[in-house]
């Protein structure tokens, strides 16, 4: 304990406790309120104390927030920049590049987890070891508004983050991989490049493979779900035990209008198909869905060219089957049940196939 | 009235945003050796008035003092990997900005600055009169601030350090590179040529009134 009773003026200036609560910074409030109660002897030292403090004010310099904001973001550009780039070159955003630039951005990926995965494992415990070995080298982007959050990656990648979503990444992508991680939901638009581009979401990694394509999941308890419109990507299932392999057997490869769904709770990496397939091919519905007295396998053939989606069906027993309709613009399940209507088929989708069961028709 | 004047003690003296807690300025620094440049941002978002300020003293120039500032967390970023422990990183940063500055200085103006040299500290001690009432302590206060005004230029220094940056003597002994025992020399010499020239104030003062 300091010999407060015995301070003089100067040494009430020199003495750290004091300085801070004279400028109201202190946390010894309540202890100076005392010993000045205790202490009347001192209240001229006191006084002279703070006077000289009073003193020995500086103004601060004008310096608008705004000011420090550009020169932080001037900085931060600086290094998050690749080295080879002129670094006075002001950065464009995705939209204003030139549209022959969005020939080379060969991928779209959406993924999404559920706000109880997110909440309740991501936050708690490390899944994975690609997630416990997130370093201090990775950016962070969290979307914390209502809207959506465009960012662009250091390899021209650009990516819209959905509200209440995170995403890490590299300032610059070295090494064999371009690799990401993801809270929420995102959608990706990935340039090609030698190495492949990873989304890691905790125990499912979604890589992409080649040419373009969508993947896209939706907000649901306890799954993420990848969905791809056209193209390919592979997803894998990350065993917990051997963090470090990614094996093709807990891994599906999905194209056009597939996607996987992977159940938290059964740990289990299924394929199915979007959820709002898409036509690929619009040039492969010769005669623009008005059907004739033609065979059902005519009519699913078209579709499985139109949408790109394989369709399993026994052309012997369904030839006989003929159709009479208009299509036009309801989706491919509303397609699919008329068809099933008129010919008392159905169907199922298994391992991203439409598989279509028919008795058969007279 | 003594008491009355104490309860306005609590008034801060600027309205400056608190400073990040040691341990928050360590654990960014921490992250960026491990090469986040987001913690290096923030490093300089959260040190950057008090830089700013300090950079001016040395150098009127705002732009120079800006583009010193980027310079040296440019280099901090550079030599991420390599650099080590820092126990006061406040501290470090006021003393790596003033040595760019003055080497800065020294190449404009052809004439080499050290640390511990005769190199120009522009400080303007205005007394915070908020709150004091006592037209004698307003006057006592004035005096102390053409005091201050007087002072040399190192003693001046460590005064602004200590009350304007707010630092430890720790702090202050790495910032300006000179050891615990010159700075309590020092801050004593200080403090005893304010005191010695208020008393004369005073007296002054009184022989004033007791001639009226």
């Amino acid at each position: 304990m300091k010999k407060y009773e015995e301070y003089n003026a100067l040494d009430f200036v020199k003495d750290d406790s004091f300085r801070d609560w004279v400028r109201g910074k202190g946390g010894d409030e309540g202890f100076w309120m005392h010993f000045l109660q205790q202490h009347p002897e001192k209240k001229a030292d006191i006084r002279q104390a703070e006077l000289l403090i009073r003193a020995m004010n500086v103004a601060p310099e004008s310096l608008s927030e705004k000011e420090v904001r550009q020169e932080v973001t001037q900085f931060l550009e600086k290094i998050t920049k690749p080295s080879d780039q002129d670094v006075s070159t002001p950065v464009r955003v995705w939209w204003q590049r030139p549209l022959y630039q969005f020939a080379a951005v060969m991928a779209f990926v959406i993924l999404s987890f559920g706000a109880w995965w997110a909440m309740n494992v991501y936050e708690k415990t490390p899944l994975m070891g690609s997630i416990t070995a997130f370093d201090n080298s990775l950016a962070e982007t969290v979307n914390e508004t209502e809207g959506f959050l465009m960012l662009t990656l250091q390899d021209g990648s650009t990516v819209k983050l959905s509200p209440h979503s995170r995403l890490k990444y590299a300032p610059k992508f070295t090494g064999e991989n371009r690799e990401v991680f993801l809270t929420g939901e995102a959608l990706f638009e990935v340039v090609k490049k030698k190495e492949p581009f990873l989304v890691q979401t905790g125990k499912l990694t979604t890589k992409v493979l080649g040419t373009v394509f969508t993947v896209r999941a939706y907000k649901s308890d306890n799954r993420v779900t990848v969905q791809v419109r056209s193209g390919k990507v592979s997803v894998y299932s990350i065993d917990e035990k051997t963090p470090a392999v990614m094996t093709t057997t807990k891994g599906v490869i999905l194209t056009a209008n597939q996607a996987a769904v992977f159940e938290e709770k059964e740990k289990q990496l299924s394929k199915t198909l979007v959820l709002a397939p898409i036509v690929l091919r619009p040039e492969a519905i010769i005669n623009h869905y008005e059907y004739d007295e033609s065979p059902l396998p005519q009519v699913l053939n078209q579709l499985e060219q139109a949408y790109g989606i394989h369709f399993q069906f026994d052309n012997e027993s369904l030839k006989n089957c003929k159709i009479t309709a208009t299509l036009s613009n309801e989706s491919l399940y509303d397609k699919l049940n008329l068809l099933c209507k008129i010919t008392g088929a159905t169907y199922e989708i298994v391992d991203g196939q439409i598989i279509f069961d028919a008795q058969g028709c007279i | 009235m003594l008491l009355l004047g104490l309860v306005s003690l609590k008034v801060p003296f600027e309205p400056m945003k608190p400073r990040p807690k040691d341990e928050h300025t360590q654990q960014l620094w921490q992250d960026y050796r491990a090469g986040d440049p987001t913690s290096l941002a923030q490093l300089m978002q959260l040190n950057y008035s008090d830089l700013f300020h300090w950079g001016v003293r040395f150098c009127p120039e705002r732009e120079m003092v800006k583009d010193c500032i980027q310079e040296l967390f440019l280099s901090l970023w550079q030599i991420h990997a390599t650099i080590g422990e820092v126990e006061n990183v406040r501290a470090y940063l006021l003393k790596s900005l003033k040595t760019k500055l003055l080497r800065e200085l020294s190449k404009q103006h052809n004439h080499f600055y050290e640390l511990n040299d005769d190199y120009d500290f522009d400080v303007l001690f205005s007394a915070d009169l908020r709150m004091i009432e006592d037209e004698y302590e307003v006057y006592q206060l004035k005096r102390l601030e053409h005091v201050l005004g007087q002072l040399p230029e190192r003693q001046k220094e460590l005064i602004y350090l200590r009350f304007y940056q707010d630092l430890s003597y720790d702090q202050i002994a790495e910032t300006m590179q000179i050891g615990r025992q010159s700075l309590y020399n020092l801050l004593q010499k200080a403090l005893t040529s304010l005191r010695k020239h208020w008393q004369v104030g005073l007296n002054l003062l009184l022989v004033a009134m007791w001639v009226r």
